[in-house]
């Protein structure tokens, strides 16, 4: 497209030749970013709608038709107190889902302020922070949940702030290296001479462009924090029964492996599909920026 | 009432470097007034950025700034100030390398509204409407449209318009400028100077100018200064100073920027490199490359001789110069 008001030799016309125009971002992301959301979507869709979709009361017991295997009426069979599976499966997407994301979400917000705190303001600020995190980073992570959950009871809250506590940390490293570089850039300089305000600079110049780096770790770490829950619930730490959650209905199943395999085997498969359909929407982002 | 709007007087940095004190600046001293272009050449190492950066308190954390530095804001004589004193008031700076001077995740008007915004108080929209405002001020064709673009969209010989109308965006009556031809093509390098050259008499602005570019200086300022190892070796006119050095370094340098009328004479380039800030030589610091060093120059303690009317030279043998044309 031509200006006509553009001076001849200023080739004005590199408008637009920008590799990442808004909307040919959106365009050029890869395949498995599309893919990934959708198996995502498809996930938080049968959690919003689970008391629709589910055919049965994912709670009502019915001692008399226990470990029933697959039939019309209990299309996944039953658990060992006769309750239908699918439902617990579907409701339970309302307990692991929500805990994924604010148990990745939550340590990044705090990892980001503190290292950005950190990065920008140093000395003590630095020293306090960074050294907090060392101490976390060299603490048994189970130890910790397992103190906390004797503190705070069992439950999703105690999860999160084990999760909070201990994943931050390495937010706060990615964001503190980040703002230690840009924080010397020049436009970071002129903003300084512009005399803009020290929090006005960090929030407006310095961390948006510190935040890629961790966008591109969150989706790991929401699967980390998906795969840490049914760790714990399998351990007897997460979710306290009879709340149905994926991790609790492996460890519940596992006995029974032999005769109904099901019962343990597909809330491990569910798992593992929310997993890749997460890490598919972050590899795919991090070619994106990086390609 | 003063003429003067800035004064550097003594001015030295002293940096750590690996465990050691290094002063890659020292004894400049150099002023300027209202609606005056001075520019500072060198070579790269040569101070010359330091000294640009020490004005307005660009300096790496620990650096130790000795000597008094003054500035006029209003018509007044200039007075001590500290960094953050100017900042937003008086005082701007554009640097080299467009893209990283302008922040990447900021649409180009909001980064020209935020001065605006912030120093006079102005709402989102009258914001919006300076910055359209200052970029038509410099020369970026439909405003509006590129206003909303982001910083990579643009060219860049825009971007560096872009980086010139943030600077303007606080009113500045000094920009400091820090070699913003250097990253440019030479025809754009061209139109940015003819801008700069028409800002500051449209807006009545004084400009330190660094670069390494003696042709660009020539272009663009009044007076020139020349640093070599940290120190202000000559000082006068532009005109005067390329048409009769009075310090070898500044010969040296002459000679060694090639010119479309010298077709025969080989280009000299200056013997030996410049010295590293943590071994200045004692005496002259040019001595060790100086064609026409004497036994004296060894032992020549650092000052500014006058020399005619406007004509300042650090050299204590001026009389052994033979001149541009030889």
């Amino acid at each position: 497209m031509t200006d006509p008001t553009a001076l001849p030799l200023d080739l004005s016309a590199a408008d637009s030749q920008g590799p990442l125009d808004d909307r040919k971002f959106w365009q050029r992301l890869p395949v498995k970013v599309w893919v990934g959301l959708a198996i995502v979507l498809i996930y938080v869709l049968i959690a919003v709608f689970a008391p629709l979709l589910a055919p049965h009361d994912p709670l009502a017991i019915d001692p008399a038709n226990k470990l029933a295997s697959p039939t019309g009426d209990h299309l996944l069979g039953t658990d060992e107190l006769g309750r239908d599976v699918l439902s617990r499966l579907l409701y339970a997407a309302r307990v692991d889902l929500p805990i994924g994301f604010l148990g990745a979400l939550m340590p990044m917000v705090l990892g980001t302020i503190l290292g950005a705190l950190a990065g920008f303001y140093g000395r003590w600020t630095d020293t306090l922070v960074m050294r907090t995190a060392d101490v976390v980073q060299a603490f048994p992570a189970y130890i910790l949940v397992i103190v906390l959950v004797f503190a705070l009871g069992q439950g999703a809250k105690s999860i999160l702030v084990a999760f909070t506590v201990l994943a931050w940390v390495v937010y706060a490293r990615i964001i503190r290296g980040e703002v230690l570089r840009i924080r010397d850039l020049d436009y970071v300089h002129a903003a300084r001479v512009a005399g803009l305000g020290r929090l006005r600079i960090l929030r407006a110049h310095v961390l948006p462009n510190a935040i890629n780096q961790t966008l591109i770790y969150l989706p790991s770490d929401i699967v980390f924090a998906t795969l840490a829950l049914a760790a714990f619930s399998f351990l007897g730490l997460g979710i306290p029964p009879p709340t149905p959650e994926w991790g609790a209905m492996i460890a519940e199943g596992q006995p029974f492996i032999r005769t109904n395999w099901w019962l343990a085997t597909i809330p491990g498969l569910i798992i593992v599909v929310f997993g890749l359909g997460v890490s598919l929407i972050g590899e795919g982002f991090e070619e994106r920026l990086h390609g | 009432m003063s003429d003067r709007i800035l004064e550097v007087e003594d001015l030295s940095v002293t940096l750590e470097r690996g465990g050691k004190e290094i002063t890659p600046v020292q004894n400049v001293s150099v002023s300027l007034g209202r609606g005056e272009a001075l520019g500072i050449a060198g070579e790269s190492g040569c101070g010359k950025s330091l000294t640009l950066k020490s004005i307005i308190g660009l300096l790496p954390p620990g650096a130790i700034v000795g000597g008094d530095l003054r500035f006029a804001l209003d018509r007044e004589e200039p007075i001590s100030y500290e960094s953050a004193d100017v900042h937003g008031h008086g005082i701007a700076i554009i640097f080299q390398e467009p893209m990283t001077a302008l922040n990447p995740t900021m649409r180009v008007g909001d980064l020209i509204a935020e001065g605006p915004k912030i120093h006079h108080g102005l709402d989102r929209r009258e914001a919006r409407e300076r910055a359209i405002e200052l970029m038509r001020l410099v020369g970026i064709p439909s405003p509006e449209k590129r206003a909303r673009m982001w910083p990579h969209q643009l060219s860049g010989g825009l971007r560096q318009r872009v980086m010139i109308a943030a600077a303007l965006s606080t009113e500045p009556k000094l920009l400091l400028c820090d070699e913003p031809t250097t990253a440019l093509d030479v025809s754009i390098q061209d139109q940015i100077l003819g801008l700069l050259q028409e800002l500051r008499t449209r807006l009545d602005m004084s400009i330190i100018f660094v670069s390494h570019d003696l042709a660009v200086i020539g272009e663009l300022c009044d007076r020139i200064a020349i640093m070599y190892a940290g120190q202000v070796v000559e000082k006068g006119p532009v005109d005067e100073v390329f048409a009769d050095p009075k310090h070898p370094y500044t010969e040296a340098l002459m000679h060694s920027v090639p010119s479309f009328q010298q077709t025969t004479e080989k280009l000299e380039g200056i013997e030996g490199a410049p010295p590293d800030p943590g071994s200045f030589p004692d005496g002259c610091r040019f001595a060790p490359r100086c064609r026409y060093v004497r036994d004296d120059c060894a032992t020549a303690s650092y000052a500014l001789v006058q020399i005619g009317e406007r004509r300042e030279t650090g050299c204590i043998h001026p009389e052994l110069l033979e001149g541009i044309g030889s």
